[in-house]
């Protein structure tokens, strides 16, 4: 063969090996493309929450009205189909605020994916989008616009979140073992419920009524005082309920519309036909929340505890004490009283199973109540009532009897778990005179029920910060939405404010080891290879400096501790 | 051609290691994560969650991570190449791909180990106290694995198409600023589709607000992995053409 033959033979064979990778190549780019398109697709796409607290996931409580919400929407007037638009005018004015917004806007988005495609999102900045924002509000109605705010607009409907409902920032300064570490925190994360209760409110065309008994000594409801009740009736209306009181003898009966009864701690007698109306209305399907307060005439809510029985419940008289335990070493605390009235409820001590407090359960809560009444089953009797216990106390808990002196009585007064929140039901007696229920959900949704709190304290403004979750799970629960009553409020990572010397001192002690074990390795690799011996000793020298310093530092940083 | 492949790893693997400078480099990986996080530390006061978003997304990992996976990697075929060596590998009974695929599992590999004594450093915090959402820790050491495998295979396919390790080094370093600025696209254009680039592809928003937050998204993962394949693919066309040109 000729030298041109070849020169040919080696040209044709480049030019086909260039066209072939140069169409392998197209053939390799097109199908990475093809496999992320795909992948990018919301029926390919999945996502994990690997965050302890599942930050990122929403309960099967919001997932269950997310489900439900294309059929409550439906379609406009003009046949399109209806969409919610979440639009946030939150900007951060501190680290923790910004890392709150975070959070807040990262949950949106799930809810935006989970959303069937009936969710719009959007986000405007403040500082830069201003032009934006003021279109925005002309195209929502709204004239005068709150800062720091998350709208949730379907139509002309609006509700308004504010930062604060969702994320509470703790903005106390100070370090908590005395050290200089301090700052901002968020202290809690209510977002999920928060967005669930707004969006269930604008997507429920009637809002439920939620009753305040009066005229016996109860919370006033508009009181924004210590023992009134405003705070728990505000947090009604945000999620959504119509609140109003309750006069029985200016009434004549419970309203119709009434979805829950809320009696707290009346400290006067009821009148018998009052009382009657109560337990007639608790036996065709009422639901009531009942708080106590520890009572030193035992008369003082005698009727309170004649609803109660009708549900199979009584309450000795007395205040639930319990043991002050060391939450290190789980003993007696030293230096400190030995018994204390605030009666804490671990998470543990939650019934797991019950909406009202799976989530408290789950998400390791723990809740206090002040000065409780205790609850029991009512053995005697053919009450149809069904009573579960959804808080105890620990074991070492007694009731202490008046006169009240918060010391243990080891012969009167025996110590053992006192549940201080019980739910109860009771069949529905209109149903039986009627044609059985289609189906479980419909007989459920006519049974009686009832939660009762033992401290009252919980309810009442001062105390309402430490019972607000239980309260509104209740309600949401007594009112038929389960789905709502199991959100609750996510727990945090729990960081101090901490003195971290330590921590920098022993990383830097084992950075020190790690370093020198590694010059020294290295030496010995050399004198593996080339037969070095200088290299050898060089690196244990030069290694053994900083492993020793180390090692000194790691042992006098831990022996410190 | 999966055997020729583990004994190609191997043999790279242990030439990192009989090399003393694998060991100061670990070493100074380590210390310079360690200066970074001890930094990171009295930077967050306090708030340990930050700790990890720090630790994975801030500028040292990002630093680390453009320079360490193409220093590994420039010389694994651009060494061949300039010394000829590369002949007798393509003689011997391997395919191109048994070839590329055997050194990019060494780098990679030799990346992970670099990475590997990490997590004692949120151990000792730990264990001084400190507390950590462990889901998204390991969610941030699931990106670094990526990231860093992604551009192993990228240094490779550079390594692939010159001779000279410098070069290679810089031509990786060019995709992997690309990959990683993606986020500003949308800054230049309006179009649709740059804002969901920016926003699903950049390397940046992959590990800051996904990975760091403890979501993992399939999406995510089928992109880097795919691209790791796409580059390593690349790279056995380059020693094909090359080996005909």
């Amino acid at each position: 063969m000729e030298v041109n033959d070849m020169k040919a033979v080696s040209g044709t064979t480049k030019a086909a090996t260039g066209a072939n990778v140069a169409v392998m190549v197209a053939a390799a780019v097109a199908i990475t493309i093809i496999i992320n398109y795909l992948a990018a697709q919301s029926r390919f796409q999945t996502y994990f929450d690997w965050t302890r607290s599942g930050s990122n996931t929403l309960s099967d409580k919001s997932l269950g009205l997310l489900k439900e919400m294309p059929a409550k929407l439906g379609k406009d007037s003009q046949g399109r189909e209806r969409a919610i638009e979440f639009v946030s005018f939150l900007n951060a004015r501190s680290e923790a605020e910004m890392k709150g917004i975070e959070m807040i806007h990262q949950l949106v988005d799930v809810y935006k994916s989970d959303g069937s495609g009936r969710i719009a999102f959007s986000k405007f900045n403040g500082q830069t989008d201003i032009n934006a924002i003021i279109a925005k509000l002309q195209e929502l109605k709204i004239k005068d616009p709150a800062p720091q705010t998350l709208l949730i607009a379907l139509g002309d409907r609006v509700r308004t979140i504010y930062l604060e409902d969702m994320v509470k920032i703790d903005r106390q300064r100070g370090g908590m073992f005395g050290g200089g570490e301090e700052g901002e925190r968020i202290a809690e994360n209510r977002i999920e419920d928060t967005i669930t209760s707004n969006l269930l409110a604008l997507l429920e065309t009637e809002k439920p009524k939620a009753y305040f008994i009066t005229g016996h000594g109860e919370a006033d409801v508009d009181s924004g005082d210590r023992d009134g009740c405003g705070r728990f009736a505000d947090t009604l209306r945000q999620s959504g309920y119509d609140v109003a009181s309750l006069d029985l003898t200016e009434k004549g009966g419970v309203p119709a519309d009434a979805r829950v009864v809320i009696w707290i701690s009346s400290s006067k007698p009821v009148p018998p036909g009052e009382l009657a109306i109560l337990k007639k209305y608790a036996h065709r399907g009422g639901r009531f929340i009942v708080a106590l307060d520890p009572q030193v005439d035992p008369n003082a809510d005698a009727d309170m505890l004649k609803l109660l029985a009708e549900f199979a419940i009584k309450s000795p008289p007395g205040v639930v004490c319990n043991l002050i335990f060391d939450p290190l070493t789980g003993g007696a605390a030293s230096g400190l009283p030995d018994c204390a009235e605030v009666t804490a409820v671990r998470y543990q001590d939650f019934s797991s199973a019950h909406p009202v407090t799976k989530s408290f359960f789950e998400q390791k809560l723990r809740v206090q109540f002040p000065g409780s009444r205790s609850f029991e089953r009512i053995l005697e009797g053919d009450s149809k009532a069904m009573v579960e216990d959804l808080a105890r106390t620990n074991p070492k808990s007694w009731v202490d009897t008046p006169p009240f002196d918060f010391r243990w009585d080891e012969a009167n007064e025996p110590q053992a778990a006192k549940s201080v929140l019980v739910a109860a039901t009771l069949p529905n007696e209109t149903d039986a005179t009627t044609s059985a229920p289609a189906d479980v959900n419909d007989k459920k949704s006519k049974e009686g029920r009832l939660i009762a709190f033992g401290s009252a304290t919980l309810a009442r403004n001062g105390g309402f910060p430490a019972g607000r979750d239980l309260l509104l799970s209740s309600v949401e629960w007594l009112a038929g939405r389960e789905f709502a009553a199991g959100i609750g409020p996510k727990s945090l990572q729990k960081s101090a404010f901490m003195d971290t010397t330590l921590i920098l001192s022993r990383i830097m002690g084992f950075s020190l080891i790690l370093g020198g074990v590694a010059v020294t390795v290295a030496g010995l690799m050399n004198y593996i290879r080339r037969g070095a011996m200088t290299a050898l000793i060089a690196g244990a020298c030069v290694g053994a400096f900083p492993f020793l310093l180390g090692l000194y530092n790691l042992i006098v940083s831990s022996s410190q501790n | 051609m999966i055997r020729n492949t583990v004994l190609i790893a191997k043999k790279e693997l242990l030439s990192y290691f009989v090399s003393p400078v694998t060991y100061v480099v670990a070493g100074l990986f380590f210390l310079t994560n360690a200066l970074f996080f001890y930094l990171f530390i009295k930077e967050a006061r306090g708030d340990f969650e930050a700790i990890t978003g720090y630790f994975f997304s801030w500028l040292g990992f990002w630093f680390l991570a453009l320079f360490i996976p193409p220093i590994i990697t420039m010389r694994l075929v651009a060494d061949e190449l300039r010394l000829g060596t590369i002949e007798m590998l393509m003689t011997a009974p391997s395919s191109d791909l048994g070839v590329i695929t055997g050194k990019f599992f060494a780098a990679q590999l030799y990346s992970f180990l670099l990475w590997a004594p990490t997590p004692i450093l949120f151990m000792i915090a730990q264990w001084s106290g400190a507390t950590f959402d462990w889901g998204i820790i390991w969610a941030g050491y699931l990106g670094a694995i990526l990231v860093y495998s992604l551009f192993c295979a990228i240094g490779i396919f550079t390594s692939a198409l010159s001779d000279s390790p410098l070069l290679s080094m810089l031509l990786a370093l060019v995709f992997e600023l690309a990959l990683l600025f993606l986020m500003f696209l949308r800054s230049y254009s309006s179009a649709p589709y740059a804002e969901v680039i920016s926003e699903r592809y950049s390397l940046w928003h992959i590990m800051s607000e996904t990975l760091l937050r403890g979501i993992v998204n399939t999406s995510h993962i089928v992109f880097l992995v795919s691209l790791t394949a796409l580059f390593l693919f690349l790279a056995t066309r380059a020693l094909e053409f090359r080996r005909w040109k």
